[in-house]
């Protein structure tokens, strides 16, 4: 179905691709794996037509898809072709409601009413969507949003499929979806290539993995030489985990006597609505301290964001109150005292340099050369915020957190489309924080993460916490 | 039950409205309009809503009414020229509301593609629709953002300093923007927004019964107030 030949593409000077070859046979399911910057999303944007047609580069080679000679097809005939997912929930629909987005491709192609309603039928059914199908768009939770690009994605009768790392914001529920949702495809004799991180999803569907690096293919396995691999050798291979890790759990264990000074955040019966909303928080009774790092988890749209942005002081309670180190604290002072790193991390840098960003409003400036060694930041603080890559600018939000004596630091996905490599890193970053007395919640879907780094988790689910407990760190 | 009308006659409503603001027609006329979007909004099933207008529309006809012996007062003069300017707008405010409601952007959308307006202007109102709610989105973030880190903090703050905030909001916006527009283009792109070929469209665009009904009505409404006058 795909031979290509001596693919070779650059944005400007630096080649991303280097004489790579790509052979996909019919009905086959292709994982993309490899680190961050090894050109897996760049290959998918040549195999979707997106380079040249919409990102502009230099690439030359040579090949057939489909049976047509690649380097000389129609754009708009050539998409016909092929069901694309992207990473981003947010932005990957084009309408502003779910009828209409799964109409989108079928109006586009000039397919008659009849038998587009009776397709939206179909897909609705095949992928269980009747319940969301007359919602709109923006109040779809993430998980939905790619549940939904998925769907539109196989309206037209297409051949193969291309998914950038579709799981990248979803949590395991959903993900289980996706999985099922692959699976269908492969039973209807769809050939898939998709690019990921996660790969623990995948073992059932995967007929090879390609492993990339530096812009070419370094080794391709086949799924049973894959599985045959300890989880040793997947990690110096620079990929996470094939079996997803379950959490251990155990009795609380004795952290307190690291800690030199204690930080303690609770709230007493608190609860939180938005306007004409129902209770969508409820939290009876709830200590946070810096002895533990705390994960919270659930599903998308089970009240975590929501969570962290009372206990950050962002929001006011409707009830209830909040208590830092035992006193009563009102949330305008809470603020004054947290710091949110989002999962959009762009949105929250605001100045030319990273110096500059990390300086303004600073209260512990005699701490700037440890935090900047810390954060590994030396080599970039005359760099434009905004010019360095999602790791990076991370870091620099944790430090401009750190540099305005924050005591509490929460972090909202912080490693949605991280390699093993990144997720490490951050990892490392979080516990260092914790040595430094900070109180530390992660909110995440990630368990490989979860095991690696927290020592309590809050489960939540409807706006409750329905379990609290401790586990194993390893 | 709810009688749906098509884009196209709600368009016209709104237009005779705007046409009712800007041409003086006679207080009958405005009357007989007002009634009939209130049984508009019966019909579109938003009762409530409907009502509140009508009565909004009434107490200041009343009002008026009772004031307007007494215009020699500078202050009860000023209030009946509020009366009045609130009256002659509520038509035009009731229309677009009317039309707004139960009428998804992707129907308007339908019913521009069914008047034949050209795909370059067609595109570009696509993705402004789908644009904003993203940017308002982002600019919420951006606001949680600069609280956390003790810039701006009040909404009192952002107004004394407007240059400041300009700087801070602008940037992240932009940076944001930027990306969200590659985004939706690809993923329009990909699903064929760039045929030349015919395009469909899933929502029935078709005139009935009640909308020849309203169109009629509408046009003879505006006839006779001119004839009448």
């Amino acid at each position: 179905m795909i031979d290509l030949k001596n693919i070779q593409f650059a944005y400007d000077e630096a080649p991303i691709l280097k004489k790579l070859d790509l052979q996909v046979k019919a009905g086959e399911c292709i994982v993309l794996c490899g680190k961050s910057g090894c050109g897996k999303s760049t290959l998918l944007r040549i195999l979707n037509g997106l380079i040249p047609e919409l990102y502009e580069g230099d690439l030359t080679g040579a090949g057939i898809v489909f049976n047509d000679d690649f380097f000389q097809k129609e754009f708009y005939d050539y998409v016909k072709e092929i069901g694309v997912v992207f990473q981003n929930p947010k932005t990957q629909f084009f309408t502003n409601d779910v009828y209409s987005e799964l109409a989108f491709s079928l109006e586009n192609y000039g397919v008659e009413r009849q038998e587009m309603l009776e397709r939206i039928q179909e897909i609705t059914e095949q992928f269980s969507l009747t319940d969301l199908l007359e919602k709109s768009m923006f109040h779809l939770s993430g998980g939905q949003k790619q549940l939904v690009a998925f769907a539109s994605a196989c309206m037209l009768q297409h051949r193969l499929f291309i998914l950038d790392e579709p799981s990248s914001n979803l949590d395991e529920a959903t993900i289980g979806y996706l999985r099922a949702y692959l699976l269908q495809l492969k039973e209807q004799g769809m050939t898939i290539i998709l690019s990921e991180h996660r790969l623990h999803y995948l073992t059932d569907v995967a007929d090879h993995y390609f492993l990339m690096e530096e812009g070419m293919i370094r080794e391709r396995y086949t799924a049973k030489e894959m599985l045959a691999k300890s989880s040793d050798e997947i990690n110096q291979l620079g990929l996470r985990t094939l079996v997803l890790p379950t959490l251990e759990k155990m009795s609380q264990p004795d952290l307190s006597l690291q800690q030199e000074k204690k930080v303690v955040l609770s709230c007493e019966d608190m609860t939180f609505h938005y306007r004409k909303q129902k209770n969508s928080l409820v939290i009876p009774s709830l200590t946070l301290t810096n002895e533990y790092i705390t994960g919270i988890v659930g599903h998308n749209g089970a009240g975590k964001s929501t969570f962290s942005k009372v206990i950050s002081g962002l929001l006011k309670p409707k009830a209830g109150y909040l208590l830092f180190n035992q006193q009563k604290i009102t949330p305008k002072q809470l603020i004054a005292e947290s710091y949110v790193v989002m999962q959009d991390v762009n949105l929250q840098l605001f100045f030319e340099t990273v110096e500059k960003e990390m300086t303004v409003n600073a209260k512990e400036v005699a701490d700037f050369e440890q935090v900047v060694e810390m954060l590994n930041l030396s080599h970039l603080l005359e760099r434009h915020p905004q010019t360095l890559s999602g790791g990076e600018k991370q870091r620099v939000a944790i430090a401009t957190a750190l540099l305005s004596g924050k005591q509490i630091i929460i972090f909202d996905e912080p490693t949605s489309g991280l390699d093993l490599v990144h997720m490490h890193e951050i990892s490392e970053t979080i516990k260092w924080l914790h040595q430094k007395n900070i109180l530390v919640l992660v909110i995440t879907h990630d368990q490989e993460f979860l095991e690696k780094t927290c020592h309590r988790i809050l489960a939540f689910e409807q706006g409750e916490i329905i379990d609290d407990y401790f586990i194993k760190n390893k | 039950m709810r009688i749906k009308f098509d884009p196209r006659s709600k368009l016209c409503t709104i237009l005779f409205a705007s046409v009712l603001l800007m041409l003086h027609l006679s207080f009958p006329l405005e009357i007989f309009f007002v009634t009939l979007l209130f049984f508009l909004f019966l019909l579109n099933g938003d009762l409530k809503k409907g009502l509140i207008y009508y009565i909004i529309f009434w107490l200041l006809v009343l009002g008026d009414y009772f004031i307007l012996p007494y215009v020699q007062n500078t202050w009860l003069s000023l209030l009946s020229f509020l009366f009045v300017g609130n009256r002659r707008l509520l038509p035009t405010i009731m229309a677009a509301s009317f039309g707004m409601s139960h009428t998804k952007i992707s129907e308007w959308i339908a019913a521009l593609k069914k008047m034949g307006l050209p795909f370059a202007i067609i595109i570009p109102l696509t993705v402004l629709f789908r644009f904003f709610p993203t940017v308002i989105q982002d600019f919420k973030s951006i606001r949680s953002a600069m609280k956390y880190r003790g810039i701006a903090v009040t909404t009192l703050d952002l107004l004394i300093h407007p240059l400041q905030t300009m700087e801070y909001i602008i940037i992240p916006i932009l940076m944001s923007a930027e990306n969200t527009s590659l985004d939706l283009s690809a993923a329009a792109l990909v699903r064929g927004i760039a045929n030349p070929g015919k395009h469909t469209s899933v929502y029935e665009i078709k005139l009935r019964v009640q909308d020849y009904l309203l169109i009629s009505v509408l046009i003879f409404a505006l006839i006779g107030g001119r004839w009448l006058q």
